[in-house]
């Protein structure tokens, strides 16, 4: 289990009124769509200076009205996703191996 | 996704993408060019938390700090922090000349990658002659090699003048060659009272005027020709744009400076949802401009409203320079050489 956090290298926003938001990381230039459920976690995240992933978990579940363990393992995927594109840190430490 | 898909949609929906603030309006280089009053106009840093704020409330997610040079700013740090707390991505407008270990730590520390600066040659002494400034481009060229090796993306714009004229057909690839991005800028502006500061003897010749056009476009990779439908906006970046000067002024652009309203009187939130000249200009077109309808130039034409309001007061009107920039572009060579770019 790890904690997250947004990685410095990254600019967001959710959009006003348009159910849509991007994440952009400014070291590799490239931006990100961010929809639906992981407007939510992105939403949840930015709520905290870090999270636990077994509380993001749990926040998302809640906001959903649904049990932990259905949304586990696809959180768990999302979350991944995110560390290989550069936008969060896994325990301080980005994708680029550097601890912030 | 890509920028361009993302420019649609704040297009679309009239959403603020980007502003640019003049924290400081004094420059501790003298350009020969220079249209900034002499009045100190430093702004007051609460103000610019204020509009950090309602602008990502607006959905902007990109931040400019201009000048002046911004590194005299004594705030310079904080604004920094503040924005990168709130996760705008920012561009430096800056000489770079007077760059603090503390403002260097501080681009390290928050992710600054993207910095926006000008020379006027690669001779030293031609560049400070210019800037009137002794040291000015060894100080710079020294920063923004420091910029480069922490990853900063640094793009030169080089002013084309009489100076620089017989090294400017070398002056980009010496640049690139360093590892910085480079493009040639032609369009010298007046002030906001139509005046030319540039000197006479600065100025080109229509022939070298002709030829820096061409490696403008060269370096910009600009293609032509361009597809200019008169229900096309005559400046898109209006639509999600904003430009605030150091006393307040909130105006479409650098160079368009027709004040919308005054930042230490409406909130950017009322502006940007209830100013009337500010939808105005943001809606006008192509078919808007009597004179450019059926012109045989549009396709060349990348017409900007505010060179017609410097000149004439009137942003719909022609403006001679504007137009002989797209005679230029379609009667001379661009349209072959344009695609050839560096």
């Amino acid at each position: 289990m790890y904690n997250i956090a947004f990685a410095t290298h990254i600019s967001w926003q959710i959009l006003p009124d348009q159910h849509f938001g991007f994440v952009y990381n400014i070291k590799e230039k490239k931006y990100y769509a961010l929809e639906d459920t992981e407007l939510v976690v992105w939403n949840i995240i930015s709520q905290h200076k870090e999270i636990s992933l077994n509380s993001l978990i749990d926040t998302v579940a809640t906001y959903y009205c649904i049990n932990s363990e259905d949304i586990e393992h696809d959180i768990s995927e999302f979350i991944d996703s995110l560390f290989e594109i550069g936008v969060i840190t896994k325990n301080g430490r980005d994708k680029y191996k550097k601890s912030i | 996704m890509n920028i361009n898909e993302l420019e649609e949609i704040y297009e679309k929906n009239r959403l603020l993408k980007t502003v640019t603030i003049e924290i400081v309006n004094q420059c501790n280089w003298h350009c020969k060019h220079c249209y900034l009053d002499n009045k100190k106009v430093d702004m007051d840093i609460n103000k610019i938390y204020e509009i950090i704020d309602d602008a990502r409330k607006l959905g902007a997610y990109e931040l400019r700090l201009s000048g002046g040079e911004v590194t005299t700013s004594p705030h310079l740090e904080k604004i920094i922090r503040y924005a990168r707390e709130r996760y705008m991505n920012i561009t430096l407008l800056s000489n770079m000349s007077n760059l603090e270990p503390n403002v260097i730590a501080c681009i390290k520390k928050y992710g600054i990658n993207n910095v926006e600066t000008t020379l006027f040659s690669t001779n030293s002494s031609v560049h400070d002659c210019f800037v009137n400034s002794p040291g000015a481009w060894e100080k710079s060229i020294q920063n923004l090699k420091l910029l480069k090796d922490l990853g900063v993306d640094v793009l030169i714009k080089i002013w084309a003048i009489k100076s620089n004229y017989a090294e400017l057909d070398n002056i980009v690839d010496y640049y690139r060659t360093l590892g910085f991005r480079c493009t040639i800028n032609v369009q010298i502006y007046s002030d906001i009272h139509g005046n030319m500061k540039l000197p006479k003897e600065e100025q080109l010749s229509f022939s070298e005027y002709c030829h820096a056009v061409y490696l403008h476009d060269k370096s910009t990779g600009r293609a032509l020709p361009i597809n200019n439908p008169v229900t096309n906006r005559l400046c898109p970046e209006y639509m999600t744009s904003i430009y605030i000067t150091s006393n307040g002024d909130v105006i479409p652009c650098a160079k368009y400076r027709e004040s919308v309203a005054n930042i230490y009187e409406v909130s950017l939130i009322d502006i940007w949802e209830k100013s009337e000249i500010l939808k105005r200009i943001q809606r006008y077109c192509w078919k808007d401009c009597d004179g450019c309808v059926k012109c045989d130039k549009r396709e060349f034409c990348v017409r900007c409203g505010a060179m017609s309001y410097i000149k004439g007061n009137n942003y719909l009107e022609n403006c001679t320079e504007t137009c002989l920039l797209a005679e230029i572009r379609k009667n001379n060579y661009i349209p072959v050489k344009a695609k050839e770019t560096y």
